[in-house]
């Protein structure tokens, strides 16, 4: 296993004789987005909070950057861990600057460096710095999201810990967010673990999804080894109403290369160069474009081996895919 | 003196007492505010942490808060003996329960979420508190201040009964001396002082949210304003008088003292219900009593001789609405019957049964009357309603039962009583606004407090216990259509007394003696 940044062993928790947490075990490597899935009262919140020790685990081992978290004052260890919950937890009486320099006061950082790195951080999460001035009441949704963020990234933590970090927005936002901050490499260098009760969510942004059911873990793995290798009835009926959709998520063009069929030019098509590491879902999308049948030319940068595809090329690679399976 | 005094002169020629008891009034107000601050939000914190403190500190404080203000200035003076001391610990007793439970509710009230994102962010339980919690619980506090305020600005006008000073001097004794512009001096800068205060919190309270650091501009605010009320009265030592607000202002009162004795030594404004008690326990050396008052006896105090006759006879008899009289004639013999029975002893007596033994009035009334033979058992007559008023001490309480006990043995009215009526001014505006029948008044009462005639007039009739009732009889009578009825006997007069042992270890037995003493000490 690559370097392991948080691991839980055998944890348990448990609120008034109910145990909300089951013997548990897992562990996030670094870099990975790794997703804390399931329905509310699954026991996903009180994981991550036991992370930062917002909750003390009642059994079991949690380890941070392979250090027990109990071996530190808990308020030192959360100065290391970003944390990012729904917007409405910005500091009302703060403005948005005071918000974000949060954690820097706490360490103690100089008010130079505080605003040098409080400028950079506003710039790549394309905020105004007029809004610095301002309080969090007259921020819009999104913006208040970005302050939230920026709150977390400021001291450059190398684990981030989210729950619902786009709950509070409307689904139009959310998914204009979700793909802002996909593409932040603020965001792709830490090792995150994230609560979502969002199956799409969760598919689009983990590296890993680990799905919970009344405090017990059910599966542990890559988006695509839920889909095609279900551990069992739960997981697999858990996805099964938006089976297709998640597979043309998660599956890229490579993974369906071998069945893939060329198809010979014709003249009457219209020609887009494509990466092969984009979705089925999106490949889908630009075949049916403005309303007119497009052949879309794909390039496999490894072998420099070319096919051109059609819409009805893709859906029989799939079926091809998922019979191999 | 003799013709009406407009609001404005009063205040010109008051100008000076004013702006003392404004500034005392101030000064008990936030020095009380202060210390209830100092605990209370301190207090309010410990039980956000610890809920299940909470009911049990949240319903002592109420419970302080329910006691009546006066009730709770009297459970003071045991304790604290008289003078601001005991003020302030009542008034910070009042201010108590709404700092608390605002600083409580204001803490509890801050978003559970908010405050689980300062943990996570790495702030300590300390820094949660000082950064987050309270800066957002800061406007609810601040309510509880604003309270508090309003509240001490209004109890503190009572402070004046146990002699801690304040506005309450000029309400109380403006209220005893039936002087509208006395009162109205007093209560205007009180009414003025609490609106002011609410509207400078409120300004702040609204400030706030943004700029977290009240804080640090309220406590200096606050310490300087209690200041107003400690330092003017530090030092000064020797003999100390307490007077009440009515004899503050009366001319056959202090002002006659000085006028006539040119007596001149500390004074405290203190209310009689706790007079004579601070004057057995030391805390006073002389006082203004009632000449009947039955702790005379109890207390073992002693009046000083009126060598230089300032204070006019005070016989007692019951005044009665004319119209009452002509309607009922029979109340008049009835009435009379306690002519000539009850002289200043026996009343002295009488009065002692009540303050010191604590006998209901009704049942002193009753023993006395069976002793006179002059007891009969109510006949429960429906003829009509009398409505007897009484001040609020125990010898109008014991004369109010006699005279509820002789109508309804003697006729077959029946008997309202309104007992208990704040001073002369009260009692009198009750009869002519037809509220009450009759009450027993005082003679000097009735010539100083309510026909109030030009200086000559009284100096003509003063001292002369006969010409002052003809002269009250006649003036009542075409005024204001009320009948004084015969005297009863006694001689209710104000006098001076001290603690006996001290008159015989200072030889004091006259004013002008002590007048002599304090001169030359």
């Amino acid at each position: 296993m690559s370097n392991t940044v948080v691991s839980l062993q055998q944890v348990t928790k448990v609120f008034e004789n109910r145990p909300a947490v089951n013997n548990i075990s897992f562990t996030v490597s670094a870099g990975e987005t790794f997703i804390l899935l399931g329905t509310s009262g699954c026991g996903k919140t009180t994981t991550l909070k036991m992370i930062n020790r917002l909750t003390e685990a009642t059994e079991g081992t949690i380890l941070v950057n392979g250090k027990n978290i109990l071996e530190q004052p808990a308020t030192i260890l959360r100065r290391n861990i970003g944390y990012v919950v729904q917007h409405n937890t910005l500091f009302p009486h703060y403005s948005v600057a005071e918000n974000i320099a949060v954690v820097p006061n706490l360490l103690l950082w100089d008010k130079e460096k505080t605003n040098a790195r409080i400028n950079k951080l506003i710039d790549k999460l394309h905020l105004s710095p007029n809004l610095l001035g301002v309080y969090p009441g007259q921020l819009s949704g999104g913006e208040a999201q970005r302050v939230n963020l920026a709150r977390a990234l400021v001291a450059d933590p190398p684990i981030l810990l989210m729950d619902e970090p786009f709950g509070a927005l409307d689904t139009i936002t959310r998914s204009a967010i979700r793909k802002e901050f996909a593409q932040l490499d603020e965001l792709k260098r830490k090792t995150i673990v994230m609560v979502t009760h969002d199956v799409q969510e969760a598919f689009e942004m983990g590296s890993r999804i680990c799905l919970m059911d009344k405090g017990r873990i059910m599966q542990t793995g890559k988006p695509a080894e839920l889909l095609f290798h279900p551990a069992n009835d739960f997981v697999r009926d858990f996805f099964s109403e938006s089976w297709l959709q998640l597979c043309f998520m998660v599956l890229k063009l490579t993974d369906v290369w071998p069945f893939l069929l060329n198809e010979p030019a014709s003249e009457y098509a219209n020609y887009e160069e494509v990466s092969p590491a984009i979705t089925l879902s999106k490949a889908m999308q630009l075949t049916k474009e403005k309303n007119e049948k497009k052949t879309l030319l794909v390039v496999n940068d490894n072998t420099t081996d070319k096919k051109t595809i059609t819409g009805e090329g893709i859906l029989y690679a799939f079926s091809e895919y998922q019979r191999n399976q | 003196m003799g013709e009406t005094q407009t609001f404005w002169s009063f205040i010109q020629e008051q100008a000076g007492k004013l702006l003392e008891q404004t500034l005392q009034h101030i000064g008990l107000t936030f020095i009380s505010l202060l210390i209830a601050i100092l605990i209370g939000v301190p207090l309010g914190i410990l039980i956000s942490r610890r809920t299940k403190l909470a009911g049990t500190v949240l319903g002592i404080a109420g419970v302080m808060q329910t006691i009546p203000s006066i009730a709770l200035l009297g459970f003071m003076i045991p304790l604290f003996g008289i003078g601001p001391k005991p003020a302030i610990v009542a008034l910070f007793l009042y201010a108590l329960l709404p700092i608390i439970r605002n600083t409580y509710t204001g803490i509890i009230n801050v978003d559970k979420h908010i405050k689980e994102a300062a943990t996570g962010l790495g702030m300590s339980d300390r820094q949660t508190l000082f950064k987050v919690e309270m800066p957002l619980a800061m406007p609810v506090i601040l309510a509880g201040i604003r309270i508090a305020t309003v509240i001490n600005v209004g109890v503190a006008t009572l402070a004046a009964y146990i002699a801690a000073g304040g506005l309450g001097e000029f309400i109380f004794g403006g209220i005893s001396l039936n002087n509208t512009n006395m009162i109205l001096a007093g209560a205007i800068p009180a009414a003025l002082l609490a609106l002011l205060f609410d509207f400078l919190l409120s300004r702040l309270q609204h400030t706030t949210l943004k700029k977290g650091r009240v804080v640090f501009v309220m406590l200096p605010l606050i310490l300087l304003l209690s200041a107003f009320y400690v330092l003017p009265s530090l030092g000064a030592s020797g003999l100390l008088a307490g007077f009440t607000p009515e004899f503050m202002g009366r001319q056959d009162g202090y002002l006659g003292l000085k006028k006539t004795y040119g007596l001149h030594m500390r004074i405290v404004v203190i209310s009689d219900a706790v007079m004579y008690k601070a004057a057995q326990e030391k805390h006073l050396d002389v006082i203004s009593g009632y000449g009947t008052d039955g702790r005379i006896k109890a207390f073992d105090l002693v009046t000083l001789t009126d060598d230089k006759k300032i204070f006019p006879p005070y016989y007692c008899a019951p005044i009665v609405r004319k119209q009452t009289l002509e309607q009922y004639p029979e109340l008049k013999n009835i009435l009379e019957l306690l002519t000539g029975r009850i002289n200043d002893s026996v009343m002295t007596a009488l009065n002692y049964k009540a303050d010191y033994l604590h006998l209901p009035p009704e049942q002193i009334a009753r023993d006395f009357l069976t002793a006179q033979g002059l007891y009969k058992p109510p006949r429960n007559g429906k003829k009509a309603t009398i409505r007897i008023g009484s001040k609020i001490f125990a010898e109008q309480y014991i004369l109010a039962s006699m005279y509820t006990q002789l109508i309804k043995g003697y006729s077959d009215l029946d008997v309202q009583t309104k007992t208990g009526l704040g001073g002369t001014k009260i009692c009198f505006d009750a009869m002519t606004n037809d509220q009450i029948d009759l009450y027993p008044e005082y003679t000097g009462t009735g010539l100083l407090v309510i026909l109030q005639p030009a200086a000559n007039k009284i100096d003509s009739l003063n001292q002369d216990k006969d010409a002052v009732y003809d002269f009250v009889q006649k003036e009542f009578q075409q005024r204001y259509q009320i009948s004084w009825l015969q005297p009863i006997g006694f001689n209710n007069t104000y006098a001076l007394m001290m603690r006996k042992e001290q008159t015989n270890a200072l030889n004091i037995h006259s004013i002008t003696d002590l007048v002599h003493y304090v001169d030359t000490n």
